[in-house]
């Protein structure tokens, strides 16, 4: 559906390696979920910038079923829908079906279809008892759903999410997340997502993109990252009166905390790790565990170290 | 067409809801013009050494105003409130969505001065005589002053904040070209120039309709020209640094 075919692009060119994006090659089909992740600087926002034609590349193209968004610019913007981050994306003095109306019509689309489609959405965002209060007016989670339906308004094939769930309580965030799955499962429609809270890239994304040092260095399901990546960690308990006073100096040991009754031993199942003979050694120094539990490495915990790994 | 209509129909209704909500600032500023119209008939149109036509530049002149602010206003604040982005990704060009905002504009700006020049005449002694025949040449001298709203846009999409830049150029159109000061009273060097500048035939033209003085088919020519040129001149500028922005990164920098 949407290829990126060695996109290139530097805002200093006179300067030899100031290159923000470095030939970078991928391919979004249809229906899914594809998160773009990095750290800040990696070239997330210049990409998205680039597939969103606010931003033209230095080299590389950029093909929409098979033909270059360039020489098709106004066909593609057809076909797209972005929410920026921050929420700057609805005339604040305006109520959503005021701002629904405008973008609509610069979509091309007549009143009547812009109303009925958005009585749709703002009651499957539950917007629309609010419909008649300026965006100024809004909370930041429902201006945020604003924005999602503004975007969706025109039925897009491609959908721009930078932060979706920025700012938004756990309510909000999690409604937001229930309607990204239902867009890419039952309406078909390939979401792109940024976002720096890795628990909603993990429960959404079908594949993720790892951008670090101006290339990809991960594509591929969540799945195959945490396989890769993951690290199982245990964590042992043991009362303060039980911890030995000159400590404890095991290899297996990662880190060791204190909270009001117990020290908490925490321990990575590294290469030739082996939980009994822990246990065992535990029970030879007579240190009674006052329980441990087992613990999978998150997106999040995995993307900190896969960053570290390749030292940026 | 039904597209540019629907972006039409688009426009006009968030210049109305822009006008509710904003309404203290709107009646402020009509109450301005309206002083403001009315210091200028009553000072040029009681002065017996003015023709009947003395209304006529300061008109355009006014009209000038809105033509040439709007594009570079319209960026500026949606640079800043952040949905310049929004409007860049629709699949119309920008230029042709500030056109039609520009042209929206325009027209209120027309239902403005007219309804005001009807109060003035109502309410202070004096006369206002007009000539329909100038419409169409009001109209062309105004496409070419669209040429500098287009490169009074192109800085703004740079520079972001450009009302000096559009101060500067609609005082010296005030000063230069006939609006408020008579061509005759003006150096030669500068009456020489009446050709190439944008608003200067256009007043003369438009004065010697009213005046009902003979206006040569050579003078409408060269007027069309000179409208043209500007057009496109301007049109061509603000392409071209949309182009260098999108390639800078810097198309929607605030």
């Amino acid at each position: 559906m949407l290829e990126a075919v060695k996109i290139s692009k530097s805002y200093t060119p006179h300067i030899s390696n100031s290159n923000v994006l470095n030939g970078i090659s991928f391919k979004i089909h249809s229906g899914e979920v594809f998160s773009i992740l990095g750290k800040n600087g990696a070239g997330k926002s210049t990409l998205i910038k680039i597939l969103t034609t606010l931003l033209k590349s230095d080299s590389g193209t950029v093909l929409f079923n098979g033909k270059d968004i360039d020489n098709n610019i106004n066909a593609y913007k057809k076909k797209i829908g972005v929410v920026f981050e921050r929420s700057d994306n609805l005339y604040d003095y305006l109520n959503i079906r005021d701002n629904l109306l405008y973008f609509g019509g610069l979509m091309g689309m007549c009143s009547k279809e812009i109303l009925s489609r958005s009585e749709t959405l703002l009651k499957k965002f539950d917007l629309f008892e609010h419909k008649e209060k300026t965006i100024a007016e809004y909370s930041q989670g429902m201006m945020q759903k604003a924005s999602i339906i503004t975007a969706m308004l025109s039925k897009p094939e491609l959908l721009f999410l930078d932060e979706p769930t920025l700012g938004l309580d756990i309510i909000s965030k999690r409604k937001i997340i229930t309607e990204i799955k239902k867009l890419a499962g039952e309406e078909g429609i390939s979401v792109i997502l940024t976002s720096h809270q890795l628990d909603v890239v993990e429960q959404v994304s079908d594949r993720v993109m790892i951008l670090s040092g101006h290339r990809i260095v991960f594509l591929g399901s969540v799945e195959e990252l945490k396989r890769r990546h993951s690290q199982n960690k245990y964590l042992l308990r043991i009362k303060k009166e039980n911890f030995p006073k000159n400590g404890l100096s095991f290899p297996e040991i990662s880190t060791i905390n204190e909270n009001h009754e117990c020290f908490l031993i925490e321990l990575f199942e590294t290469e030739g790790f082996d939980f009994n003979k822990v246990i065992m050694k535990f029970m030879e120094l007579n240190i009674p565990l006052e329980g441990f539990s087992k613990e999978s490495s998150s997106l999040e915990d995995i993307m900190v170290e896969y960053l570290e790994e390749e030292n940026v | 067409m039904f597209r540019l209509f629907r972006i039409f129909k688009a426009e006009f209704r968030k210049y109305f809801n822009e006008v509710k909500a904003y309404y203290p600032d709107h009646i402020v500023n009509i109450a301005v013009t309206y002083i403001f119209f009315a210091a200028f008939f009553m000072g040029f149109g009681k002065d017996s050494s003015h023709s009947s036509s003395y209304y006529i530049g300061f008109i355009c002149w006014f009209f000038t105003n809105t033509i040439i602010s709007e594009a570079s206003v319209s960026i500026s604040f949606e640079k800043q409130v952040g949905t310049f982005s929004q409007l860049l990704i629709k699949p119309v060009p920008i230029e042709l969505i500030l056109s039609i905002r520009t042209f929206v504009w325009f027209l209120m700006s027309l239902l403005e001065a007219t309804v005001l020049m009807i109060i003035v005449k109502l309410t202070l002694p004096i006369s206002l005589h007009f000539n329909p025949a100038v419409i169409p040449v009001i109209l062309i001298t105004l496409a070419g002053v669209w040429g500098l709203g287009f490169l009074l846009a192109g800085l703004t999409l740079v520079f972001t904040k450009t009302a000096s830049f559009d101060s500067i150029i609609s005082y010296t159109l005030l000063f230069f070209t006939g609006s408020i000061v008579e061509m005759d009273k003006l150096p030669e060097f500068i009456r020489n120039m009446t050709y190439y500048v944008p608003l200067a035939l256009g007043i003369k033209l438009s004065k010697n309709i009213t005046d009902t003085m003979p206006v040569s088919p050579y003078e409408l020519t060269v007027l069309v020209v000179n409208s043209a040129v500007y057009l496109i001149i301007g049109l061509v500028f603000f392409k071209v640094v949309y182009e260098k922005s999108r390639k800078l990164g810097i198309i929607t920098h605030y």
